[in-house]
């Protein structure tokens, strides 16, 4: 039982991670059964239409099984000895109230992973050839090369990188490089150099409410940075309730940098 | 050629949410023929500006030429706007699937996603790129759009426009690698009567679209 006025954020915990667990399994019944109005393209291999991850989470962190919370997970994180430096370096500048500037405060595409992490909606599109992904967030696009042949010579790097799809089973498996070196691995504070590479295994599922849902595993390999791969997930329930808005980062954006530093207006 | 198409599947994998075979398919990497920096009506006219038109376009041509880039909203990385969009000198893909037409161009990563809707809504907010709906006239592709707001230009020239324009495009493929297009713009604030414009689109197999991004690489 929480009480809200003398300890408002004992409700929220409940609330969200829980105790109550029937409350939110209903919850989750009953917003499946209004996403799933519009239904989920039946074919295991048919992501077209509309995807949002859940809530809004600013780190990756290994998965486990079983999960672990995130301080311990935390801990699993194979970082290199200047990586892990980096790292506080990110963790105590945010906490002096002047974080370090990560691409999307500049209106540059975010990066992968870190777009994966995004907290807005993202649709499939499919083309011959071609898997087209477009992010509501600062209007990312990403496009899966669907034919087979690897990233053609001279490819420049880029902040989203080169992908290459094809489908293992059911699941698409999607490899990207060719990055620069100008983005980060989550929101907190981990980076990465120009070795990283990014490979993703997406699968359609149905959850335990009756919805359908997106899970992207996606292993980070970046020696420079990291000991060994390490792998991440996130999950994205199918929103057939929802249709892609218009995001202009560049309008009044009050996040802006000044000398690499986020100054929030 | 059937064995053509069951390799690519193979390769690429099933396709879907594909346009039915009975109507034309503009999916594909396209670009202008030639670069249109001021629109001209289609029988090559000056588009009809009433008074406020045309005093508004004279404050813009004036800072042009004064050498201000910065009159131009797109200098400050802002959406184009529909229909500007089209005529940003970038390739760009139409992506027809049976859900949404989507419309993905180079030029600062700007898509528009388009449904199949019958009906436009009363009154939308106002955005960059608006509201549309599209839908097939016969063998045309139809796009109608409102809810457009007032802060971009119609044109490289500075043509305005207000918050009541809605904007009429239209999409016929002539041959597989042509589309011949039409933009009607009817905005009681700028101009004394509804004109449409003209354009041809060239289909680009073997154009990459680049990863293009306007507040890194659009230095004023």
């Amino acid at each position: 039982m929480c009480l809200l006025a003398i300890a408002p954020f004992a409700c929220f915990a409940q609330e969200e991670y829980g105790t109550n667990i029937s409350a939110r399994d209903k919850k989750n019944a009953a917003d499946a059964a209004e996403w799933n109005k519009n239904p989920a393209p039946k074919d295991p291999r048919d992501f077209s239409g509309v995807w949002w991850t859940r809530g809004y989470d600013r780190t990756f962190r290994p998965v486990t099984d079983p999960p672990l919370s995130p301080v311990a997970a935390v801990k699993l994180l194979p970082l290199t000895a200047s990586e892990a430096a980096n790292r506080q370096h990110h963790l105590d500048m945010e906490k002096a109230g002047t974080p370090i500037a990560d691409a999307p405060t500049q209106c540059f595409p975010h990066g992968i992973p870190r777009l994966i992490a995004s907290p807005y909606p993202i649709q499939y599109v499919y083309s011959p050839g071609l898997i087209t992904i477009l992010h509501e967030t600062a209007h990312n696009v990403r496009y899966i090369h669907m034919d087979g042949k690897p990233a053609p010579p001279n490819t420049p790097r880029t902040f989203l990188g080169y992908s290459v799809g094809h489908w293992e089973g059911n699941t698409l498996v999607i490899f990207t490089d060719h990055f620069n070196d100008r983005t980060q691995i989550d929101e907190e504070a981990l980076s990465h150099g120009l070795k990283l590479t990014v490979t993703e295994h997406i699968t359609k599922f149905t959850n335990k409410w009756g919805g359908v849902e997106l899970r992207n595993r996606f292993t980070i390999d970046d020696p420079d940075h990291f000991t060994h791969p390490w792998t991440a997930e996130r999950t994205f329930p199918w929103r057939g309730d929802i249709r892609i808005a218009e995001y202009s980062c560049e309008e009044n954006n009050r996040n802006a940098p000044k000398d690499g530093i986020t100054v929030a207006k | 050629m059937t064995f053509l198409m069951a390799a690519i599947v193979a390769i690429a994998g099933p396709l879907f949410e594909q346009p039915p075979a009975d109507l034309p398919n503009l999916t594909g990497k396209w670009a202008m023929t030639r670069r249109i920096t001021h629109l001209l009506t289609s029988d090559g006219k000056e588009p009809p500006l009433n008074a406020a038109g045309k005093a508004e376009y004279e404050k813009r041509q004036a800072a042009l030429r004064a050498g201000d880039k910065s009159v131009d909203p797109i200098n400050a990385c802002l959406m184009h706007g529909t229909p500007r969009l089209l005529y940003a000198p970038y390739p760009f893909l139409i992506l027809q699937t049976t859900r949404s037409v989507n419309f993905v161009h180079e030029v600062n990563h700007t898509f528009r996603i388009i449904y199949w809707d019958e009906k436009l809504p009363e009154d939308p907010d106002p955005d960059y790129l608006g509201y549309s709906i599209a839908r097939f006239e016969g063998r045309t592709l139809v796009i109608d759009t409102i809810g457009l707001n007032d802060k971009t230009w119609l044109d490289y020239s500075g043509l305005p426009h207000g918050e009541k324009l809605k904007v009429e495009e239209r999409y016929s493929l002539t041959d597989p690698n042509t589309i011949k297009g039409s933009v009607t713009l009817t905005d009681p604030d700028y101009y004394t009567a509804a004109w449409t414009t003209n354009f041809t689109l060239h289909r680009q197999p073997g154009m990459e679209i680049k990863e293009n991004v306007c507040t890194d690489t659009h230095r004023m």
